[in-house]
Parts: structure tokens; C-alpha cells; sequence
């Protein structure tokens, strides 16, 4: 650093003096303070790296864990399905599906039963007139020739 | 002649920072300490710092192809780590942390450090105080005095390098530096 001509004055030489200590001071506080920081850095980040490293093995077993216990799940859910669309019926199973079946069975007899009684009743409306009642189709025959012969009287 | 070398130069770094990349367990073995030494002295809060890490490095792993080589891989880790400490400091979450954060300042636990070329036990009280007066004066420094102090000198960068990693005009730097050197110098001298 480079004084003015006036540098021999005792009061700008005592300035220049404390300045010059100051600064010394501030450099030296400055590379205690990096020195500090540095071995707080590396002190926290070694603790850092341990704590990262053991979630990093659990990570590693929940990676294979996790498929494992998924696959096994899987198996677990569908195995029965599978197994039960596949499976011939059992004797209990017919029981079951028997009586359900049965309902149905009856309700289509009742049917058939009731479509036989209508076309049996069908087929007796349509028949001829039965014998007991000839006379009166012929009293109807002779109702009608008479009305025919007073309408020709008049 | 001098742009084919330029040219091969660029490459080389480029294969050389990417060689480096692969091995990412390696980078962040190597480059965590400095990370977090910057992240530390900037926000002087430990949580903070370690989380902010912590990100740090998971961006810096999922942007790794992004990283053309241009710049150090040291200088590259240090812009995102910038990057994040603006991000952390623009959220509302850090105002809530700032109001109760207040033991941030034992994050400066220097009890087991010992200074070199000193022995004595006055000697080693004595430069943990200086210590411990510097870190609350950086502490009451603006975000960006602090960041640029602690880039020149904990970091020991080059100005024009910090002007790249902040994002910054050289004489912004300059200014913010001797700004910084100011207070700490006013502060300091008013500790004694």
C-alpha cells in the first residue's frame, strides 16, 4: 500500500498503522472462520453420507421386497379364482343347482300344461254343434223363412 | 490451427466431465462436503443446508445429461445449489423458519475443532471467538453479500467464476464483495 507525501505525519502514520492491523485481523478472522467451516462441512457431511447410506440399503431391500410380496399377492388372489372356474361340480354343487333349476323346471311344465288345456279348449269351441242341440238350429232355419214369407205377404 | 485445438480441448472436458458423472456415488463423496460448507455458511442453518443437499444432488443426478462440460463439475453443483438456496429463500416456508429458528447459530459448533499452529489453550479460546464473532457477522449480511463472500472466501473461487455460478455482472460481484467486507470490518471492530 502506497502513502501520500504527508506519510511522515505521526497521526496519518498511526491510522495507516491500525488500518493495516485491521486488516490483518479481518484476514485472519476470515481464515479461522474457513478453516472452521470447512471441518464443520465435513464433519456434518460424513454424518450426512452414514445417514443417506442406511436408507439407501433399505431402499435396495425394499426394491426386491416389494415385487416379492406384489407377486405373492397376486397369487394369492387369483389362485382361487382360477382354480374355482376350472373345478368339475361337485355332488353339492349339482344339489344347489338342481334346486335352482327346479323352479324353473316347474314353472315350464305349468306351461306346456297350459297350452295343452287351451288348445284343448280351442278345439271344443270349434267343434259342431252338438246332436242335443240340432232342434233348435232348425227352429232358427224355420224362424227365418217365416220372416222371409210375411215380408214377400206385404 | 488454435479453434481445432480449442475444439479438441472442449471435448476432452466434456468426455472428462461426463467420465466423471458416471461414477455419480463418487461425485457426491467428493463434492458433498463443499455443497453443504456453502449451503451452511450461506443460510447458517443446518437442517436447511442438509435438505437443500440432499436436492442438490438428486437434481444434479436426474439433470446429469443436461451437463455439457462447459463450466467445472464443482462450478455446475455450486450453480444448482445457488439455484435452490434462491428457490428456498423466495418460499414462504423460510419466513416461518427464520421466526424460529432460534438455535441456527449452534450449527457453528466448533467445540472439537482446533485451529492450526496453535496449541495453547488461550490461543485456541481465543480463535473460536473470532470465529464464532465472524459467523454473526456473515449471518447479518444480505442473501447475496453472504453468497458472494462465502464463494471468494470459504469457496476460494475466482470473481469471474462466481459472476457465472451467481448468475451475476462481474462488477455486481465486486460490489456486493466489497460491500460485504464493509460491514464484516465494521462488525468486527466492534467486537473487540
Amino acid at each position: 500500500m502506497k502513502f501520500g507525501k504527508d506519510s511522515g505525519n505521526t497521526a496519518n502514520h498511526a491510522d495507516a498503522q491500525e488500518s493495516r492491523d485491521e486488516m490483518r485481523e479481518m484476514a485472519e478472522a476470515i481464515s479461522l472462520y474457513r478453516s472452521a467451516m470447512h471441518h464443520v462441512a465435513e464433519k456434518r457431511a460424513a454424518r450426512l453420507g452414514q445417514v443417506v447410506a442406511r436408507p439407501a440399503k433399505s431402499m435396495r431391500m425394499r426394491l426386491l421386497l416389494v415385487p416379492a410380496l406384489g407377486a405373492a399377492l397376486a397369487v394369492a388372489v387369483m389362485a382361487p379364482i382360477l382354480t374355482h372356474s376350472h373345478a368339475r361340480p361337485t355332488p353339492a354343487h349339482s344339489e344347489t343347482a338342481a334346486r335352482i333349476m327346479q323352479p324353473a323346471q316347474e314353472v315350464a311344465q305349468a306351461s306346456v300344461n297350459d297350452t295343452e288345456l287351451m288348445d284343448r279348449i280351442n278345439s271344443d269351441l270349434t267343434q259342431d254343434v252338438p246332436d242335443a242341440l240340432e232342434p233348435l238350429a232348425g227352429l232358427s232355419e224355420q224362424t227365418t223363412t217365416t220372416t222371409t214369407t210375411s215380408s214377400e205377404k206385404n | 490451427m488454435e479453434e481445432i485445438a480449442g475444439t479438441e480441448l472442449a471435448i476432452e472436458k466434456k468426455e472428462h466431465a461426463v467420465l466423471e458423472l458416471a461414477d455419480f456415488d463418487e461425485v457426491v463423496r467428493v463434492y458433498r462436503p463443499r455443497i453443504l460448507r456453502f449451503l451452511l455458511s450461506s443460510l447458517t442453518d443446518r437442517d436447511v443446508a442438509e435438505a437443500l443437499t440432499q436436492e442438490c444432488f438428486l437434481k444434479a443426478w436426474t439433470a446429469r445429461h443436461q451437463f455439457r462440460g462447459d463450466s467445472s463439475l464443482s462450478t455446475w453443483l455450486t450453480r444448482i445449489a445457488v439455484n435452490l438456496m434462491r428457490d428456498h429463500l423466495r418460499s414462504r416456508s423460510l419466513r416461518f423458519w427464520q421466526k424460529t429458528r432460534g438455535t441456527a447459530l449452534d450449527v457453528m459448533d466448533v467445540s472439537d475443532w482446533i485451529p492450526d499452529g496453535r496449541s495453547s489453550p488461550e490461543s485456541v479460546a481465543l480463535a473460536r471467538a473470532q470465529v464464532a464473532a465472524m459467523w454473526k457477522a456473515v449471518d447479518q449480511l444480505s442473501a447475496h453479500q453472504r453468497s458472494v463472500f462465502v464463494l471468494r472466501f470459504v469457496e476460494e473461487m475466482e470473481l469471474d467464476e462466481i459472476a457465472g455460478t451467481i448468475g451475476m455482472n462481474l462488477s455486481t460481484v465486486k460490489s456486493h464483495l466489497y460491500r460485504a467486507l464493509a460491514i464484516l470490518r465494521e462488525r468486527m471492530g466492534g467486537t473487540k
